[in-house]
């Protein structure tokens, strides 16, 4: 098996397991940071590591590619404090104003760069919630074997992501 | 009946693989459709994000790239990649000095470049591993300036521990030559930082302090397979590399603490107090103790005797010892002595095994790489039962001051802050406010404080009380750290809280049953963690227990989280939640339960507070069972600030289970 090929320090196993895996993990990046030279250097950054801690991957317990994603996550995380910036505006979902669309609409608003920011507001494991679940499509048990959490969790997670990204999402067009 | 995040998911996954549309779904549970609906409509439309993939371009370069990185294995370059992430213009400018160097070695070694840059991987050992030190302190010679000298220390130290590690590996001798270079190299770097400016000094510090974090898995790993005589060796290397990690970051967020004479060298002073056990070698109180001929002794050495010897103490533990005293009469196993603190399970100080006594008195948090004082008596087994045991901080007052960004876990800017249990606290808790903060730096990079002093800060309005700044970070007291700008107390520009009137609703607070999933299948969702959390399990957040009260989730800004734990929030001033009142167990009889969070390990000793007036301190045996996040686990997975369930014997003190909800410190990587 390729990652535990890889464990043992086979490096074209691991090549593969790049190959595999970059699109997602950039993908994955790319929502988070909005620019592809950041997504890119981030990304490449995922491999790195990922290499030289490949030791501590324990395989089994989280699928490779939400390993991947956690350092992933991390490094997005380190990639903002970094760069000095508050990523985020207060967390607080903004009100809906008089004049926001109505729900029906709200599909229609889900344009990359509106979600990019706006997911940056959820929690951690809500950002993960929905886009291992949405974006890569992975079904509730592969989520929570992902991240370690129960079916029950995640159900829970990704009502309350979806339920804020609403909030934020009126609230984001209201501004408009 | 079904709960509504059941039925949403149930009707999420119906629509993903075709057999229903959103419609379809509304209609069976048409009282949900005003609340479904919205939410169905996100979950269909995220999918139809549009497709983002690298550009080929960049997989052929990243490709590339992970080969380079992966023909150069192992650890050092690894450690080296970091460095000149972290240190790139200093790499550019030493680029020139790196030639010069390599052209000296050339008229020197009349050998040539190649000879120079064969020895970059040699190690302690090798035939070529003097070109390699050789071909340093060339290097060392043409770096100017105290910033990028220290830089240069700093990366050698890295180096050596990166040597030590990958001779361990290879299961060669690792010499003490090479562990102590690495003391020499940070101090040396600590004393050319003195002349840095301090925001050198904290950009320098911060990164080597982060770098020295990510060695330690690897030197845990190594002392693992290490023959028993490298272990100590290497058990060495791990005291300096958290001695430095917290030294490091202790003065790279308080720089005027450069000034004080620090070193990551242990305790070079030693005193050991005991009864002579054994003449040659010369042990007094379980410690081997050299002479030589300028070692004072005064009165008779013999096997039996009380006698207390001082000195230095060298490697494994030996005291070099300058006078010895030999007091008249016996003693008995009384035994007192300091040391470096190498291992915590099981315990050891001055490379010996302490293990402490049930009634023991620890001062400090026992950590690895702090210096422990003992005092006890000496075992048969050549072990110290301590009745008494004083931990000394690596560094004595660091002074942290910022804005509280969290109030679970405690945040001072971005660090998370521990209250010690004797902590004083000044004015009230609360997002927003302007801490100053006196303690010291844990080796996961929490910080312990022993004084805390809050002042409200300056508000716009009253409105965003409770609403944290954007990402201000927990700046030492020093301003011109943050290029002269005051670090805090500004006050903040960009709340965008919600209006009045929208700030008491609490943000994932039950507003209805309906509302309110309560999490499942018994696991605790702690009330939505802000947003950017670095990937650490957080301790669960104190339980709401059916209470009607908001939540009122504090919305600290992108940060990494180390889970620590702190608490409630409410104008509490003690951080360790109030929830873990003692609560009847489940099992009938003597045995107690009590619910709260580590706040020391000691060998087998675990003290759990529940509450400021309400801790216990229960042992581990064999017979004990561990979970951890409903897995079974040993004592070594427990973790100070970890919220665990304790079910005990009150008259014994022996617990029975354990329970760990979360474990957690802080780490690089993303499993351990």
């Amino acid at each position: 098996m390729l990652i535990e090929k890889a464990i043992k320090g086979d490096k074209k196993a691991f090549t593969d397991l790049y190959e595999m895996h970059l699109t997602r993990v950039y993908r994955h990046i790319y929502y988070r940071v909005g620019t592809a030279s950041d997504a890119e250097d981030l990304t490449q950054e995922v491999f790195l590591r990922a290499w030289h801690s490949i030791r501590s991957y324990v395989p089994g317990k989280r699928p490779f590619i939400a390993w991947l994603y956690v350092i992933a996550h991390n490094l997005v995380i380190d990639h903002y404090r970094k760069r000095g910036k508050a990523r985020l505006v207060p967390l607080d979902d903004m009100p809906p104003a008089a004049g926001a669309r109505q729900d029906a609409d709200l599909e229609s608003m889900l344009d990359l760069d509106t979600v990019r920011r706006l997911l940056a507001k959820l929690s951690g494991d809500e950002q993960k919630v929905l886009m291992l679940r949405f974006v890569e499509g992975l079904d509730n048990p592969d989520v929570a074997s992902a991240l370690g959490k129960s079916q029950g969790a995640i159900r829970v997670i990704q009502f309350r992501a979806l339920r804020r990204l609403r909030k934020l999402l009126q609230g984001a067009e209201a501004i408009k | 009946m079904k709960r509504f995040e059941e039925i949403l998911d149930t009707c999420v996954n119906d629509i993903k693989s075709g057999k229903s549309s959103i419609e379809d779904c509304l209609k069976q549970h048409p009282e949900l459709r005003q609340d479904l609906e919205p939410l169905l409509r996100i979950a269909v439309g995220l999918p139809r994000l549009p497709a983002v993939a690298p550009s080929q371009e960049f997989r052929r370069r990243a490709r590339l790239a992970l080969e380079k990185a992966m023909a150069r294995q192992g650890l050092l370059p690894r450690i080296e990649e970091g460095l000149a992430r972290a240190f790139r213009p200093a790499r550019l400018r030493l680029s020139a000095a790196v030639v010069a160097v390599l052209v000296a070695v050339v008229v020197v070694f009349g050998g040539g470049g190649a000879v120079a840059y064969a020895s970059q991987s040699s190690l302690p050992g090798d035939p070529l591993y003097p070109v390699k030190t050789a071909t340093e302190q060339g290097r060392l010679l043409v770096t100017f300036g105290p910033a990028a000298k220290a830089q240069y220390h700093l990366e050698l130290a890295q180096k050596r521990v990166a040597e030590v590690v990958t001779l361990a590996n290879a299961g060669r001798p690792i010499n003490q030559g090479t562990v102590e270079a690495i003391a020499t190299q940070v101090d040396t770097a600590l004393t050319d930082l003195q002349k840095a400016s301090p925001q050198q000094t904290h950009a320098i510090l911060a990164h080597f302090s982060s770098q020295m974090a990510e060695t330690q898995p690897a030197l845990a790993e190594a002392q693992k397979h290490a023959s028993k005589q490298e272990t100590e060796r290497i058990a060495q290397t791990n005291v300096l590399v958290q001695r430095g990690q917290v030294i490091a970051r202790s003065i790279s967020e308080d720089p005027s603490l450069r000034d004080q004479p620090v070193s990551v060298k242990v305790a070079q002073q030693g005193e050991v107090k005991g009864a002579i056990s054994s003449l040659n070698p010369l042990v007094i109180g379980g410690t081997e103790v050299a002479t030589s001929p300028n070692t004072r002794i005064s009165g008779a050495l013999a096997v039996g005797k009380a006698a207390t010897a001082q000195g230095t103490l060298g490697a494994g533990g030996v005291l070099q010892a300058s006078s010895i005293e030999v007091q008249a009469g016996t003693e008995s196993t009384a035994v007192q002595f300091k040391g470096a603190i190498s291992n915590l399970n099981p315990l050891t100080v001055a490379g010996r095994k302490v293990v402490l006594a049930p009634d023991a008195q620890v001062t400090g948090v026992l950590q690895v790489g702090l210096i422990a004082g003992i005092e006890g008596e000496l075992q048969q087994d050549g072990s110290v039962l301590a009745s008494h045991v004083e931990v000394e901080p690596v560094l004595q007052e660091v002074k942290l001051q910022g804005n509280i960004t969290s109030l679970q876990p405690l945040k001072v800017g971005d660090t998370v802050v521990v209250l010690a249990p004797d902590a004083k606290v000044e004015g009230s808790l609360r997002l927003g406010a302007t801490a100053q903060v006196t303690g010291s730096f844990l080796n996961d990079g929490t910080f312990q404080a022993s004084s805390m002093k809050l002042s409200e800060e300056k508000q716009g309005g009253g409105e965003n009380q409770g609403q944290p700044g954007q990402g201000n970070k927990g700046q030492p007291g020093n301003e011109e750290q943050n290029g002269g700008k005051p670090p805090t107390n500004t006050p903040k520009q960009n709340h965008k809280g919600p209006p009045a009137g929208e700030q008491e609703k609490p943000t994932q607070a039950p507003s209805s049953g309906q509302e309110t999933p309560a999490p499942a299948e018994g696991q605790q969702i702690p009330p939505a963690t802000p947003g950017g959390q670095r990937e650490t399990p957080t301790p669960p957040a104190t339980p709401a227990g059916g209470e009607k009260k908001p939540t009122s989730t504090p919305t600290p800004p992108s940060d990494k989280e180390t889970p620590t734990p702190t608490g409630s929030g409410h104008k509490t001033p003690q951080p360790p939640p109030t929830t873990g009142q003692p609560t009847p167990g489940p099992k009938p009889g003597k045995e107690e339960q009590k619910e709260g969070v580590i706040v020391s390990i000691a060998g087998n000793n675990i003290t759990v507070e529940a509450n400021k007036n309400d801790r216990v301190t229960v042992k581990v045996t064999g017979d004990t069972q561990i979970t951890i996040d409903g897995s079974p686990g040993n004592v070594s997975d427990l973790r100070v600030g970890a919220r665990v369930k304790v079910q005990f014997d009150p008259g014994t003190g022996v617990a029975s289970e354990i329970e760990q909800s979360k474990a957690g410190s802080s780490t690089s990587g993303p499993e351990k």
